[in-house]
């Protein structure tokens, strides 16, 4: 296992998910597009701190960090979600039993 | 193939499978769905390059915590169903191939330096790391995600007070 196949994983997952930023026109989608690059700058810091063989910890704290700061935008996001479904009133439309 | 190059191969393919349903898929479920099966090979990666205790942290978050969420969300307000635009579809392809096509060029060409010294990836290390060197980082991360919460409750509740009442929160 070298570190070029993990950063190539990485670059598909980061242009995969910008494609779907650019193509996908919800706000969820949108949401699930930026976790994924999200998720790609994860892979990839784990990866060049691991496979390089330097700092390996402080690389993952560095990982851990971005773990947090992308749940935390995913928690946003979906409030800010939510909350404009339930100004527009398609929260109550599309709920289960209404 | 050994155990740890057969694991990442398959955890690359879950994830790269999964990220293609969420760009490619049709319907908010479909794209939950696919991000997490992603994630979980995200995870399976970061697992055969021995990121055990990242490797747990990216399941139990972004593969079993936020999917959740993001289905309850989209279970109490489905999306609206756009048809999707040729044009913008074109236009994602592109960009998407460019950059693979550029990041891939730029992983090749960059002289990465060779492995060498200990790997401090046990989760003792981390944990050590974490509390000594990094302790104003994890206190930061968990103001973060504080805030977050607070800041999504608050715009739920103010969006409930413009509907008229809590029963309208979701």
């Amino acid at each position: 296992m070298t570190l070029t196949y993990a950063l190539v994983v990485a670059a598909a997952l980061f242009a995969l998910g910008l494609g779907s930023f650019v193509g996908r026109r919800t706000m969820l989608g949108a949401l699930l597009a930026f976790e994924l690059m999200m998720a790609s700058a994860i892979l990839a810091v784990a990866a060049i701190t691991t496979l390089s063989g330097a700092q390996s910890a402080q690389g993952q704290v560095v990982a851990v960090v971005l773990v947090g700061a992308a749940t935390a935008a995913g928690v946003l996001v979906l409030g800010a979600y939510l909350a404009s479904a339930a100004g527009d009133g398609t929260a109550e439309e599309g709920a289960p039993g209404s | 193939m050994n155990w740890a190059g057969f694991v990442f191969g398959a955890s690359a393919t879950i994830a790269i499978l999964g990220a293609a349903i969420v760009a490619l898929g049709r319907g908010a479920a479909a794209a939950i769905a696919g991000f997490a099966f992603s994630m979980v090979g995200v995870a399976g990666v970061c697992l055969a390059i021995g990121d055990d205790f990242l490797a747990i942290l990216i399941v139990l978050l972004l593969s079993a915590a936020l999917p959740a969420g993001l289905l309850a969300a989209a279970r109490l307000a489905p999306p609206a169903s756009q048809p999707p635009q040729r044009s913008r579809i074109a236009a994602a392809v592109l960009i998407g191939a460019a950059t693979f096509v550029a990041l891939v060029t730029l992983i090749v060409r960059t002289p990465w330096p060779p492995a060498g010294g200990a790997r401090e990836v046990a989760a003792s290390w981390i944990g050590w790391r974490l509390m000594t060197d990094a302790v104003v980082a994890l206190e930061l991360v968990g103001a973060l995600l504080a805030v977050a919460a607070l800041g999504a409750l608050a715009l739920a509740r103010a969006a409930s007070r413009s509907r008229g009442g809590p029963d309208h929160v979701p």
